[in-house]
């Protein structure tokens, strides 16, 4: 059997290393390619090409040793994208996934379950090793490493820990789901481990957590020292532990440390594996989305007709606004998406992350001793929420082209211009985020009474959130339009559809993407900076002070809007000469 | 009202489609069939400007595809084998949708008009997830047919249809010929296509083979020897002997 799932691998590994090289026929695709593979040379194999230099390591630059708060801060992260599932629980987002060929030919398949689960997580693995090779590539800089080996080791067993661990709670999830009482009694255990989790974190925080040292007199020592003391005081030292086991072979001095660190680091990995293997009784009903998705499809081919058991998939609510059946054609197309948008909530995510968000700020803050601390956290949150949203907001909300893409002979059969269905798309998203970023704004600027020991006047407030009303909008108009532009120009390297690729697989891709976004949104950012600066800087000498800061905008965004404008242009030909039969797989 | 020269369309170096030429008039049905891989679809989604042809001219309704294509696509509704919807949308807002692309000004009324004759009446708030594939398909027939376009194009009509759909399909389509729609029907169906069209286009390996009505084709296959069936005729003219083993 495992020769089997091995040829299949190995086809569909080779197939899609094919199916890359063939779309680099297209020019587009060989000019970004090759783009992409300098910068990747320049950034980070050229010190594998260039003159052996001496390692440096991080700590060099602050004369301390900082492998101790490397390790309390990556286990302080681990614990945190351990917790998240749980607090955040995503029905089927991380469980196993099977292709629906895969599906059509292994389910039916003599094979059993486990065999199954193997070989999905052998699958896994690939997304893993890619994951693990793009990360080492960007965060863990070989040349910042005595020992970058380690790290690469280190990686691979975090990376593929976290995949069996977000497979085995979405499995005990989503069974729970199925099964009420029967599959809570059957996961009790998993339940208690996670609540004894977070009860021993809230009880730490609340009685154990020790203030931080004022590290502007005492230095940046006492700092390195209080977090080490945090990771290894009280039940701190046993919640984080078996993470700090994971992430500490990375830091071993010497090959005899990496060996003797990495055998506890594999015996978790092992308990992870243990653990889904040991779930498989759950699998068919916690497999997957598409399963459930191909079993529906196959029980309606099997009776001819619709059984009213499956769930829909989105919740009918009423559109935003009513459409008229005359006027601009495009804007059904943002009706559309506004209704996309609220019926399959891409912003749902937003409310929890705000709970979190107050609830960690609350934390620090009730350590400062300070009576009015409410207004302080929540304009903090709100504004941090808003600079949040301007940034990750575009990939968030993709209620756009890179969805209907997947729906383009629909779209191509319509009347409507290109620019007008490019300016359509782009609208819903990017009239969601300023309509959210406004709100938060306008929270920070009521409530927010100080920030640390500056005290911010109200009329400041205005000043700066008016600024950042004006900038915002069009910070995420630029981002939305540079996704929408890769979506046209190389939907083949671009996620489309609304469904979220999670997990460690999707990781590198989306470290990739969002770096190439970040690049272009910079350069695109130049000409409005130059605005700014010539419109702020001479009226800030002239005595006008931080007065000149929402005209300073205010005409920068203008800026924005008009590179914007000449993007939208530019995309509608684009979108009316695009041809989709130039991008299917084989050609 | 269909007007099309010299069509062709190549993905890479192979040729879906080439120097094809034929028109529809307006009332007039045709069916465009062929062996897997023919090239109709792809003819069908060029006619439509889902992909641009390579050559060739498209004229819809007086207006070229390529020239005016807002003007053409106006008077066009295609109807793809596999029905395409907004997962998101119900029932009523995917017209609500097509009426305010297409600018149908008495969209309520048509919209009503065409759920009944459909039987989709009971399902207008219902979304495409709690639908059955026919119902999709007929939600799709009902955009399509929403703004009266002069030009109606099918690609295999009737699948996922029940026998009664299929009795409706064939007279919805029927209606629209008489009211003075041209209509192109692709489909593997050969029956359907001798029951409602008035000219067939024969394509094989993207090329046109023949053209014509079934008394002209008839007539232009005297080896026939009678027989008017155009399954028997479609064989033969895509090399196949009766039982349908390949004609060296």
């Amino acid at each position: 059997m495992t020769k089997i799932f091995l040829f299949y691998l190995g086809c569909v590994l080779k197939n899609q290393i094919f199916s890359w090289f063939r779309r680099l026929k297209q020019p587009k695709y060989l000019v970004s390619g090759l783009v992409g593979l300098g910068y990747f040379y320049l950034m980070f194999f050229r010190q594998f090409f260039s003159r052996p230099r001496r390692p440096v390591s991080l700590p060099a630059a602050l004369d301390l040793n900082m492998v101790p708060i490397l390790e309390a801060a990556f286990t302080m992260i681990l614990f945190a994208i351990v917790l998240l599932p749980w607090l955040w629980p995503s029905r089927g987002g991380y469980a196993l996934k099977f292709t629906e060929a895969e599906i059509q030919f292994f389910f039916p398949a003599p094979l059993s379950r486990r065999a199954l689960i193997n070989f999905r997580l052998a699958k896994m693995q690939l997304g893993v090793l890619f994951g693990v090779l793009v990360s080492f590539l960007v965060f863990g800089r070989a040349r910042y490493l005595e020992h970058p080996q380690y790290s690469f080791v280190t990686l691979w067993i975090i990376y593929s820990f976290l995949a069996l661990y977000y497979v085995g709670t979405a499995l005990t999830t989503t069974s729970l789901a199925e099964h009420g009482t029967s599959g809570l009694r059957r996961h009790v255990w998993a339940l208690a481990i996670v609540a004894s989790l977070v009860v021993s974190v809230a009880v730490w925080a609340k009685w154990f957590f020790p203030s931080p040292p004022d590290f502007k007199a005492s230095g940046v020592d006492s700092l390195v020292d209080w977090l080490v003391k945090i990771t290894e005081s009280g039940p701190a030292l046993y919640v984080l532990y078996p993470f700090k086991v994971l992430v500490r072979p990375a830091f071993s001095p010497d090959g005899a440390a990496f060996l003797l660190r990495l055998i506890p680091a594999l015996a978790i990995l092992g308990f992870a594996y243990f653990w889904v293997m040991r779930a498989d009784v759950s699998f068919e009903e916690a497999s997957l989305e598409r399963a459930r998705k191909m079993a529906a499809l196959l029980e309606v081919a099997k009776s001819g007709g619709w059984k009213r058991t499956r769930r829909p998939t989105a919740k009918v609510r009423r559109p935003m606004f009513n459409l008229s059946p005359t006027g601009f054609a495009a804007t059904a197309i943002f009706w559309k998406n506004t209704i996309s948008l609220g019926r399959l909530g891409s912003l749902r995510v937003l409310p929890a992350v705000v709970v979190i968000a107050v609830g960690m700020t609350a934390i620090f803050a009730s350590r400062s001793h300070q009576g009015n601390w409410v207004p302080t956290i929540v304009g903090s949150v709100a504004g941090t929420m808003a600079a949040f949203l301007t940034l990750i907001g575009p990939n968030l909300v993709r209620d756009d082209l890179r969805c209907d893409l997947l729906q383009i002979d629909l779209l191509k059969s319509y009347p409507v211009s290109g620019w007008g269905v490019v300016l359509a798309e782009i609208m819903a998203p990017v009239a969601t985020l300023a309509l959210w970023q406004w709100i938060l704004l306008l929270i920070a600027i009521l409530t927010l009474p100080d920030i640390g020991k500056t005290h911010l006047t109200l009329s400041l407030r205005i000043l700066l959130g008016s600024s950042a009303a004006f900038l915002f909008p069009c910070f995420s108009l630029i981002g939305v339009l540079i996704q929408n532009a890769a979506a046209l120009i190389m939907p083949g390297w671009v996620r489309l559809g609304k469904e979220r690729v999670r997990g460690i697989e999707a990781m590198g891709q989306n470290i990739i993407t969002m770096t190439a976004t970040v690049l272009i949104m910079a350069l695109t950012l130049i000409p409005a900076g130059l605005i700014f600066t010539v419109v702020f800087l001479p009226a800030y000498l002239a005595g006008y002070g931080l007065a000149a800061l929402p005209v300073a905008s205010l005409l920068a965004a203008l800026g924005l809007l008009a590179e914007a404008g000449i993007a939208i242009f530019w995309l509608g030909r684009l979108y009316d000469q695009f041809d989709v039969s130039l991008e299917s797989p084989g050609s | 009202m269909i007007e099309i020269e010299g069509l062709a369309k190549y993905y890479g170096t192979f040729a879906a489609v080439t120097d094809l030429s034929f028109r529809v008039e307006a009332g007039e049905v045709l069916g465009l069939v062929g062996p897997n891989g023919a090239g109709k679809t792809t003819t069908l989604r060029c006619m439509v400007g889902i992909i641009p042809p390579a050559h060739g001219e498209i004229r819809i309704c007086g207006h070229s595809l390529t020239r005016d294509p807002l003007s053409a696509k106006q008077n066009i509704a295609f109807m793809p084998d596999e029905p395409r919807l907004f997962e998101y949308l119900t029932v009523r807002e995917h017209l609500q949708f097509t009426a305010r692309i297409y600018g149908v000004h008495d969209f309520q009324e048509r919209a009503e008009a065409l759920l009944h004759e459909l039987e989709l009446s009971d399902k207008v708030n219902a979304l495409p997830a709690e639908l059955s594939r026919g119902m999709k398909q007929k939600l799709v027939i009902a955009c399509g047919l929403l703004h009266s376009p002069k030009v109606l194009l099918f690609d295999e009509p009737l699948t996922g249809l029940d026998p009664l759909g299929i009795r409706r399909m064939k007279s919805t389509i029927l209606k629209r010929s008489q009211e003075g729609a041209a209509i192109v029907i692709s489909s593997h169906l050969l029956h359907l296509v001798e029951e409602l069209c008035h000219r067939v286009l024969i394509l094989n390996q993207g090329r046109k083979v023949i053209h014509g009505s079934l008394e002209e084709i008839q007539r232009s296959l005297p080896e026939l020897r009678g027989d008017t069936s155009l399954e028997e005729m479609f064989l033969r003219i895509t090399g196949h002997a009766e039982d349908g083993t390949a004609i060296p």
